[in-house]
């Protein structure tokens, strides 16, 4: 089933297309890694899908439906955005906490079961040791779980994630990638996920999105998409690309850069 | 609430004209009763009921009301520093009142509609200065208040030196922030204003909580940041200007009350705004009774007072809030 779909969709905020004619569908149960330098468009087509923008040309339909409530949108689909900019201090157990909103209405306070799922989600992402602490206050790698963490409290269907591993160690990098899978397969979540880690997305997505310059240079599986020639036109790397003996997906070894430093990969 | 009550009845008995508390229990007793004696009020009646009830009223719903306009410009604004008085909000609708006063105009809605115009237009240049540079950042938010205080106070020098000396003395004193024109007549316009805006804001409580974390996040959680931000824009200036165009500038409460509400009981809004409620009413109620009873006969702006205390506050904020607030 299509939860996510895409017809030609053209965006600008002024001056030039940042997005030009992108067409793709995410089905249910999808894990996507959306992929592409710097720049290229990638936050925008985020904000396009979460209707925080409207597209200048074509259409996006969710759930099969082209007119959306922004309240079903929020019951439905979950964002981990890259930063948090706000000052006010929150605590993390209330900024998880605040995931819970679209699920639950008035003024009253979080129920018993709001509490529990929340408390089981800090678990989850290794946050709860230091629930009671500023968010304001935390390391980027220690807001990025928390954001993930508020993200999943949402109970989303669709799980949209704008480089949600940036800020992380490597081990929290795999658990965050991990978690997110073992969700994909036993809750069926739709997992969207912009990313600059070439290696870990072929790895943990069924699908990948090349982007360069606001369109779409390639789609389809990781052994498709991640090939030399795609790499040498979209990143200008020369890379040596074979597939890694566990898991037999794509597995990328940088060799150099025909044009200029790169170290996105 | 406990702790209002208490305050409210201890200033009540402290003024210059020496009130006993049985006494006043007695006359408040006798009213609520509706047994007053018909005919004549004693004196001690009339200080009472007509000068001091009104007056403990007013301030207590001065500071509510500045604390609550605090606390909706530090969610539109990000930032536990934003404040009425410090961004020049006061600033705007003091600017807005006095062309009020010296054309005249001082009476009734007019007072409170130039007042609201004026803080709506320097709410306006403020938001559109410190997004000038894409995200709004506390110093550039500072800066422009700074700004924005600097050209208002050049307007009220300019709207000074054209006024005649009789207006002079009395938009001097209101600038310094001036409780003393209490009266029932200003509540009634006070108290309804600053009551429905303080229980529009509880009920939007749960939308401050996540409009305070930024408007994109509290899209993607289903609030329509565009629109509320607007509402509580409206509602933060509509809060201050009905404040502000009576009492004068008083500033700081804004940022002091929220502040120590949040330290005790977080920044979950839906204590944080009834909470700062009572304390706002208290802590400028607790000012006026020293700035009445300082230097009895005469009295001391309340406004300076609150300065007296916000600003070494304000200063210490930012000292040790540097790497958090900044």
């Amino acid at each position: 089933m299509k939860q996510i779909e895409l017809n030609n969709v053209s965006f600008s905020y002024g001056n030039g297309w940042v997005l030009e004619n992108i067409s793709f569908n995410v089905c249910k149960g999808d894990m996507a890694g959306i992929l592409g330098p710097n720049g290229c468009g990638k936050t925008t087509l985020l904000r396009l899908i979460y209707k925080a923008i409207k597209p200048l040309e074509g259409n996006i339909r969710l759930f099969g439906k082209e007119s959306i409530k922004r309240s079903e949108i929020s019951k439905k689909i979950g964002v981990v955005p890259q930063r948090d900019i706000s000052n006010i201090p929150f605590t993390v157990f209330e900024i998880v906490m605040m995931g819970r909103y679209p699920q639950t209405r008035g003024i009253s306070f979080e129920k018993k079961e709001d509490v529990e799922i929340v408390n089981k989600i800090m678990v989850l992402l290794d946050i709860s040791h230091f629930k009671e602490k500023y968010f304001n206050k935390l390391s980027g790698g220690e807001r990025q779980r928390v954001l993930i963490a508020r993200a999943i409290a949402q109970e989303p269907e669709i799980l949209l994630l704008d480089e949600p591993t940036s800020h992380l160690d490597l081990k929290h990098q795999l658990e965050c990638y991990r978690l997110l899978r073992k969700l994909n397969s036993e809750r069926n979540l739709t997992v969207l996920i912009v990313s600059h880690d070439l290696n870990i997305a072929s790895e943990y997505c069924n699908q990948l999105i090349l982007f360069r310059n606001g369109a779409i240079h390639d789609k389809g599986t990781p052994d498709k998409v991640i090939t030399n020639d795609n790499l040498k036109k979209v990143y200008e790397i020369d890379a040596f690309i074979d597939s890694n003996p566990f898991s037999s997906k794509p597995r990328i070894t940088i060799i150099g850069n025909n044009k200029t430093l790169n170290k996105n990969t | 609430m406990i702790i209002s009550l208490l305050t409210i009845i201890f200033s009540s008995v402290s003024g210059i004209a020496d009130i006993r508390f049985k006494e006043a229990f007695d006359i408040i007793l006798k009213r609520l009763t509706g047994n007053a004696v018909n005919g004549q009020m004693s004196d001690k009646e009339i200080i009472l009921l007509e000068i001091r009830i009104p007056r403990i009223i007013f301030s207590f719903l001065v500071g509510a009301s500045l604390s609550i306009a605090g606390i909706l410009f530090q969610v539109i604004l990000k930032n536990p520093l934003a404040e009425p008085y410090i961004l020049g909000v006061s600033g705007g609708s003091a600017v807005g009142a006095i062309i009020a006063i010296i054309f005249g105009l001082s009476y009734g809605i007019y007072l409170t509609v130039f007042s609201f115009t004026g803080a709506l237009i320097s709410v306006v240049v403020l938001i559109f200065i410190s997004t000038l540079g894409g995200e709004m950042s506390a110093s550039v938010l500072l800066l422009g208040g700074v700004i924005i205080n600097a050209f208002f106070s050049a307007i009220v020098m300019f709207l000074l030196s054209i006024a005649s000396r009789g207006e002079i003395q009395s938009v001097v004193f209101w600038l310094m922030g001036d409780l003393s024109q209490a009266s029932y007549k200003n509540l009634e316009v006070v108290f309804p204003v600053v009551l429905t805006g303080t229980i529009i804001s509880f009920f939007l409580s749960r939308k401050l909580n996540l409009l305070s974390l930024g408007d994109e996040v509290a899209l993607q959680l289903g609030v329509n940041a565009k629109v509320y931000g607007r509402l509580i824009l409206i509602l933060a200036s509509l809060l201050t200007a009905t404040v502000v165009s009576m009492s004068g500038l008083i500033g700081f409460v804004g940022l002091i009350i929220p502040h120590i509400v949040r330290l005790i009981l977080g920044s979950d809004h839906r204590i944080l705004i009834p909470a700062s409620f009572f304390t706002g009413g208290i802590y400028l109620l607790f000012s006026d009774t020293l700035a009445r009873t300082l230097r009895a006969p005469s009295e001391i702006p309340v406004g300076v007072i609150t300065a007296i205390i916000g600003a070494p506050f304000f200063l210490y904020l930012l000292r040790k809030g540097r790497t958090e607030i900044l």
